[in-house]
């Protein structure tokens, strides 16, 4: 009876920590796969709509259109660039330019650009 | 006799027990990696059924930005009308994009759907007539977008006037006698967010039918 011992407490904790860790992964795993689903949902929105604004600002200058939708109205910004240069040969003056712009979310950090024509006040 | 009472194995009770905890440790972490999995498959499904809408949505913009005034006779009135009739819940115009990549024009029309709720997108083939009928009983009909509702404005763009261009609730060629500049496609739905297209079309001019003011 004196020989029967019981698990010493060393024992019985690295045990535990054993199984904490399994079921920590776990559980982490979990969490991160959600996480990352939401993520990648919300950013592929945001580039949907992004991309519509991309879209409206090549026929309107600087759209107020559409009323946009509460949550993108703080985050979403448009830039414009210096018009590009003139083509080398030019036969007459133009109207004319090509402008690249920019949509950009500044909450996730994505960027659309692109290129569009805008009237010039002076011919060039 | 005393050597093997010192080497004795496991009791009954004691290996029952061993093999009970053993039992309840896998079953715990079994029943862990089943919730894992289970929001694993939900979470993926989320992002596909995301990815799905967007392609479903690129295709739209693409074939509304191949929107083309296409003209039909109509041989009642002996007149030629541009087709493109947009309301505030569907539209229907023809383009040059079709899904197969056809030759030749295509009449798209999209619709909220009757049976389920979502997006009916319907094709057929332009032909000379007026497309309107065929698409009642001819087109290759599709659901999509399930659980949104489709609204659609329409923009009109005036080059001398800068406050006349505006968004329109509807737009209808046969009056208008040309497409409008650009569609935008909201798409509402009670569960999700919002979501929304807007499509630039730029043979929006027919060659020789002048377009009238709105």
């Amino acid at each position: 009876m004196n020989k029967q011992t019981g698990f010493t407490l060393l024992e019985v904790l690295v045990a535990m920590a054993i199984v904490g860790i399994a079921l920590g992964t776990v559980f982490g795993l979990l969490a991160g796969t959600k996480r990352l689903a939401f993520k990648a949902v919300d950013n592929i929105e945001r580039t949907v709509f992004l991309r519509s604004a991309l879209n409206a600002a090549q026929v309107i200058e600087e759209p107020d259109y559409p009323e946009l939708p509460e949550r993108y109205k703080k985050s979403v910004e448009l830039s414009t660039d210096e018009v590009l240069e003139k083509p080398e040969r030019q036969t007459r003056p133009m109207r004319l330019a090509l402008e690249p712009y920019t949509w950009r979310d500044n909450e996730k950090g994505i960027e659309l650009t692109s290129v569009r024509l805008i009237r010039l006040d002076t011919a060039q | 006799m005393k050597t093997l009472t010192n080497y004795r194995g496991f009791t009954l009770l004691e290996l029952l027990i061993a093999l009970t905890l053993s039992t309840l440790v896998m079953l715990m972490l079994a029943m862990g990696m089943n919730v894992v999995l289970k929001e694993w498959t939900r979470s993926s499904n989320r992002l596909e059924d995301s990815l799905d809408k967007v392609l479903v949505l690129l295709q739209i913009e693409r074939s509304l930005e191949g929107g083309f005034p296409h003209t039909y006779w109509d041989s009642d009135e002996n007149k030629k009308y541009i087709f493109f009739e947009g309301e505030e819940e569907k539209i229907a115009w023809v383009s040059t994009v079709s899904p197969g990549r056809k030759p030749g024009f295509t009449v798209w029309q999209l619709l909220p759907s009757e049976k389920k709720t979502g997006v009916e997108i319907r094709i057929v083939p332009a032909l000379a007539g007026d497309p309107t009928e065929r698409l009642e009983k001819h087109a290759t009909s599709v659901t999509a977008l399930e659980g949104y509702q489709a609204y659609f404005e329409y923009l009109y763009v005036d080059d001398k006037f800068e406050e006349d261009t505006k968004w329109l609730k509807e737009w209808s060629a046969k009056e208008l006698q040309g497409l409008p500049n650009a569609v935008r496609v909201r798409l509402e739905s009670e569960a999700e967010e919002s979501l929304e297209i807007v499509a630039v079309i730029q043979a929006h001019q027919h060659e020789r039918i002048r377009p009238v003011k709105p």
